[in-house]
């Protein structure tokens, strides 16, 4: 597979992506893991340029996958457009972002409503223009743009002009000095079509030196001019949007040249979708439709949750702009990370068929990670797995995934009968000679799971918690001595002689050896 | 000895309007001296409103369950004790599937509340049923281990004259036109752990700017609709369920 690149260097579009959104390394390493594969790299090598669909078929290339993008700029029709300091978007950003020298103004106008004009703006701010305004044609409601991209760049001290249209460039010596904008009456017809409709009586004149025009991007299909490949009246390549193929058979088109605009993901997926159908095409000669992708929108986060969500913090004053973007995570964060496991879902989960719904899960989470619908819910991302809640569950509807059922052999014919319960987080040693079942928290006893253990022909219950100090889940240890208590309450009535013993390392002050002080309440 | 569930919810999601009816379990001595001779039992708990009150759900059944079996270790090692949960022991579809089990048992330990309890003597002839708790009354948790009676059932709600609370069941004398001179700083007499529920009709109907209301003396309350005339029944003819059922309810 070899791979002709326009550009100087992998990437594509991708290398437009603003630093501080898509680390260089990030995008190297995946880059070198493609190229890691096997696949040949020619940069600087422009299809229609330097050379033709044809001259690729004729060199033996038994397929073509043309994935141009949409790399151009669209451009629009106003008068005095065209001098200095009056540049695209997408030819601006590249040189922003791959090294060149750009030029930035003081006072930039950056004119589009969508993600890139606002990537466009922020770039421009940080690049040290004093003033930035982006200038749209859609009102504050049908700004394309994700509402958090409009956060994040008013947060970065960018003005935002709704509703206005660019109606002239006023150039003094060749250098943009002032705009004239248009009121915007509406942006689409009745039919949802983009059909802009101006008042040209209500103008407005602003001072700029720079235009940056980011108002949606195209496509160069003047490759496909000439080549065995039909094109449409409009000059629009003819393809078949399921099997990507052209008119010419061997010759396909994949990524936002044929599906429009949309993520840099999106683009990636359609990439691995034409993969599959040439290898198809290579190996038996047919051309079929992959299998339709079901996407599944991931849920989203609960909104507590997503207010936790480390974010792009917009540029403060004063801030090194072109700063790492993403901030690790503080000592706190990063031990209570470690702790959860998302992949296999390790804490509480619910049979719902017998909960009822009474609430004391939620009651007593020390997390607030469960709720209750017409069942508990427990929230994956929060849950911690310490048992506490399938511990007290009344309707025993509730159980740990990453915790079987409590385990203990046969006691010893002779000899003590003790079973020793212990935290499998606690540092001590196991002593010799002792059955002992580790939990992930003493804490998660079911105090009919004690009388099991004694029913079972155990005399003794020994439970062996660790000091709140070490306790992975902060208060959770706390219910260990009500289960005993009470386990002890129902013994005493029903097997006197059985023991229930709780060790709770001593708490003394810091720098003092441990000690276990035996609770010896019975 | 199962624990699970053998109960498949015949009806899919069920709604879980609980009545919270609040109960309590018995003391285990009194539970054990009702066990003497027993060779089969069954603790059947219920997993509706005695699950929520702690007094007869899963857990409950699986703690009673091995702590019988202690207590009988040796005085009637023979005996066979068996746990097992019902989604809601007051509706017969629930407890039919493991009516076989429950036939097979000398005793049934029920931890349902007592209306629970009733079916399960009116539809096994044969077993002996025994109370492993007691109904206290209709309630609501004011905190996660506690209840209080908030309705006694009267048959005949008077909340719109009593601004939305009962005196029927929170007032010790069921005083329709209350506080009696046993009111003290907003606690009964009969404890003062107990509030007196007339102070807070009157500081409710304050709050509201309506305490003129008041001032009318409320006539004797027709009891006839509560427990004075024999089991209390409903029905609900104009429902005209039972034309829509293709077997007649009369033998639930």
């Amino acid at each position: 597979v070899t791979v002709f690149e326009r550009l100087d260097r992998p990437g594509g579009m991708l290398n437009v992506i603003p630093r501080y959104r898509l680390p260089q390394a990030a995008l190297s390493a995946d880059i070198e893991a493609i190229l890691g594969a096997g696949i040949e790299l020619k940069c600087g090598q422009e299809i229609g340029r330097d050379f033709t669909v044809t001259a690729l078929l004729e060199r033996g290339y038994q397929a073509v996958v043309v994935a141009t993008g949409l790399s151009r700029s669209r451009g629009i029709a106003v008068p005095g457009l065209g001098g200095q300091r009056f540049t695209a978007a997408i030819p601006w950003m590249m040189d922003v972002w791959m090294g060149n020298k750009v030029e930035v103004g003081r006072r930039v106008l950056v004119v589009g409503g969508g993600n890139v004009a606002a990537d466009v703006a922020r770039t421009a701010r940080r690049l040290g223009a004093d003033d930035v305004t982006m200038v749209c044609l859609e009102s504050w409601e049908e700004i394309p743009a994700e509402p958090e991209e409009i956060r994040l760049a008013m947060a970065e001290g960018i003005h935002i002009l709704p509703r206005h249209a660019l109606k002239r460039v006023f150039n003094q010596n060749g250098h943009i000095v002032a705009v004239e904008l248009m009121s915007v009456v509406s942006v689409f017809d009745e039919m949802k079509r983009f059909r802009p409709t101006y008042d040209p009586s209500r103008i407005r004149t602003v001072s700029t030196d720079m235009v940056i025009l980011s108002a949606g991007q195209t496509t160069d299909r003047s490759w496909a001019r000439g080549s065995p490949v039909q094109t449409d009246d409009r000059g629009r390549v003819v393809v078949d949007r399921n099997t990507h193929v052209t008119s010419q058979s061997r010759v396909f088109l994949a990524g936002e040249s044929l599906r429009g605009p949309g993520s840099a993901i999106a683009a990636v997926a359609d990439g691995h979708r034409v993969a599959s159908v040439v290898a198809r095409f290579l190996e038996t000669g047919q051309v079929v439709a992959p299998l339709a992708d079901e996407v599944k929108p991931l849920e989203s986060f609960p909104p507590d949750v997503l207010q936790r969500l480390r974010r792009i913090e917009p540029l403060a004053k004063g801030e090194q702009p072109f700063g790492e973007p993403e901030l690790p995570l503080t000592e706190e964060d990063a031990v209570a990370e470690g702790g959860r496991c998302l992949g296999c879902l390790a804490g509480a989960v619910v049979d719902e068929a017998k909960c009822a719904a009474c609430l004391t899960c939620v009651r007593v989470c020390p997390l607030d990670a469960i709720s209750v619908r017409e069942a508990a819910v427990p929230n994956p991302v929060r849950c911690q797995a310490c048992g506490l809640c399938a511990s007290v569950c009344p309707a025993g509807a509730i159980r740990l995934a990453c915790a079987g059922p409590l385990k203990a052999g046969e006691p010893p014919l002779t000899g003590t009968k003790t079973v020793v319960l212990r935290c499998r987080h606690s540092k001590e040693e196991d002593a010799e000679g002792r059955q002992t079942i580790h939990m992930p928290c003493v804490a998660r006893l079911k105090p009919s799971e004690v009388l099991q253990l004694v029913k079972q022909g155990w005399q003794t219950v020994e439970i062996r918690a660790c000091s709140s100090e070490q306790c992975k889940y902060g208060a959770a240890w706390k219910n260990i001595q009500v289960v005993v208590d009470y386990v002890r309450n129902i013994l005493s009535r029903v097997q006197p002689t059985a023991r229930v013993e709780l060790y709770l390392p001593h708490r003394g002050p810091e720098g003092q050896s441990p000690q276990e002080t035996q609770d010896d309440r019975r | 000895l199962s624990f699970t569930c053998p109960i498949e919810d015949p009806r899919g999601n069920p709604h879980r309007k609980l009545k919270m009816i609040v109960v309590k379990q018995k003391e285990i001595e009194w539970i054990l001296d009702r066990l003497k001779g027993v060779s089969r039992a069954v603790v059947l708990g219920c997993g509706s409103c005695a699950t929520v009150c702690f007094g007869g759900g899963e857990r409950e059944v699986e703690e009673l369950c091995c702590a019988l079996q202690l207590a009988l270790q040796e005085k009637n090692p023979n005996i066979q004790i068996t746990g097992m949960t019902c989604k809601r022991v007051c509706d017969w579809e629930f407890v039919e599937p493991m009516a076989e089990s429950l036939r097979g048992a000398d005793v049934i330990l029920s931890l349902a509340c007592g209306a629970g309890s009733n079916l399960l003597s009116d539809r096994l002839s044969d077993v002996t049923v025994i109370p492993g708790v007691d109904t206290l009354f209709l309630g609501t948790n004011t905190g996660p281990d506690s209840w209080d009676e908030k309705c006694a059932a009267c048959g005949e709600c008077i909340l719109d004259l009593t601004f939305g609370l009962c005196p029927i069941a929170r007032c010790a004398k069921s005083l329709l036109n209350g506080p009696c001179g046993g009111s003290k700083n907003g606690k009964c007499e009969v404890s003062e752990e107990v509030d007196c529920v007339w102070a807070k009709i009157v500081d409710r109907a304050e709050a509201l700017g309506r305490l003129v209301e008041l001032e009318r003396v409320l006539p004797p309350k027709d009891w006839s609709t509560s427990h004075h005339g024999g089991q209390r029944s409903l029905k609900r003819s104009d429902l005209g369920l039972r034309q829509l059922c293709e077997e007649g309810l009369d033998e639930i």
